[in-house]
């Protein structure tokens, strides 16, 4: 889920993450901002897979691909921790 | 020996947007010079806040323990204390005063009224939440505000983009500049029409001219350049670049980061979502200016869309 160190804003479609202490800006691209979202803690990797085939036109396999990268990438970020 | 100069105080109140700053001091020179400087920011409102001013010879341990009032002759755990190489401050808030310790020599500089911005911000912020928790309901923008035919072109950049080229290019017949440092800019509200801009008492290369509040017309990010162009920015650009020229409404009774971080952000998203924003390129060679005026009037007269 996402870390609470961060503060985050939907602008226009596009995710703009900024640490708490004001110090680091990162802004996802559109396939991590949409799985950014998705991020509450209440979805699995796979069911985050599947809501992307939903919204895109991607294979099952591909969308897993991109949500494992992803999370690996914002978590070494600092974007993500574990849920409870 | 003392250093500190112990004549009768006297006392200038200045008008910071809703905030009325009392600026007490003792040195009749350093007064003079404050009370002409702030002249279009004078005020009789209620005074929200008291800043004592006092001035030494030299910011040590030692001269701060002659202060007569240091410390408000409160214990330490109730005041906050922040301070650099140019002031000590202290904050009572139960009394909403604020001790600021200076040394003098500062204010023999050409650079002395500039000095005292640092300070003024904190004494602004720290009033605007002591008068009215939360958010402070004007944010300042490192900018130059020029008023042109009723509203403000803001200019914004950080120091040596151009701000005070920009103000002198624009005070020929273009435009009146209200401030060439610092502006504030009001939230929008239904009952204003959107954004209000104000010049602030904030010092910078050029004297204030008017204390004027009006529609902000458009946002220009400055950027050196070889180069004139003028180009309209995309929201995220705007934001993302616009959130560095946002003040951190940071002051005393307020050590909470995350809450000044969530403020700055919510204001450039309101601001580059109701206002027009543009990267403003430019050369500082004098002849290229007048093709950034002329630019600007094209964009004017084409009504900046």
């Amino acid at each position: 889920m996402r870390a609470k160190n961060f503060i985050w804003r939907d602008i226009e479609g596009q995710i703009v993450v900024i640490k708490d202490d004001g110090m680091v800006i990162y802004v996802l691209n559109k396939t991590a901002a949409r799985i950014w979202e998705m991020c509450d803690g209440n979805l699995g990797r796979d069911e985050m897979a599947a809501k992307l085939c939903e919204r895109y036109d991607v294979s099952f396999d591909r969308a897993s691909v991109d949500v494992g990268g992803t999370l690996t990438s914002l978590m070494e970020k600092g974007l993500l921790m574990q849920a409870a | 020996m003392c250093a500190v100069t112990t004549r009768e105080k006297q006392t200038v109140r200045i008008q910071f947007g809703e905030v009325c700053c009392a600026l007490d001091c003792r040195d009749v020179d350093v007064f003079e010079r404050l009370r002409d400087s702030f002249n279009v920011f004078l005020s009789n409102q209620p005074i929200d806040i008291t800043v004592e001013l006092n001035l030494v010879d030299r910011l040590d341990r030692k001269t701060l323990d002659t202060v007569p009032s240091h410390n408000f002759g409160l214990p330490h755990e109730k005041l906050e204390i922040s301070g650099d190489h140019a002031y000590h401050v202290e904050f009572d808030a139960a009394n909403r005063r604020l001790l600021a310790i200076a040394e003098r020599s500062i204010f023999n500089t050409a650079f002395a009224l500039r000095s005292l911005n640092k300070l003024l911000l904190l004494v602004y912020y720290t009033a605007s939440r002591l008068k009215r928790p939360g958010t402070p309901p004007w944010m300042l923008v490192h900018s130059c505000g020029i008023l042109r035919k009723g509203q403000v072109l803001l200019f914004a950049g950080p120091c040596e983009t151009g701000k005070t080229t920009i103000a002198r290019l624009c005070s020929e017949d273009f435009g009146l500049p209200l401030n060439d440092e610092m502006m504030s800019l009001s939230w929008p509200r239904p009952e204003d029409y959107g954004l209000l801009a104000q010049s602030a008492p904030i010092f910078g290369e050029l004297p204030f001219r008017a204390n004027t509040v009006a529609p902000l017309s458009s946002v220009f990010l400055l950027k050196q350049s070889q180069r004139t162009v003028l180009r309209r920015l995309g929201r995220m650009e705007a934001y993302l670049r616009f959130l560095h020229q946002v003040v951190s409404p940071a002051g005393f009774n307020n050590h909470d980061t995350r809450t000044t971080i969530s403020i700055m952000d919510s204001f450039a998203n309101v601001v580059t979502g109701t206002t027009p924003f543009f990267e403003l390129e430019f050369t500082r060679d004098r002849d290229l200016l007048w093709d950034v005026e002329a630019r600007l009037k094209e964009l004017i007269l084409r009504g900046i869309k």
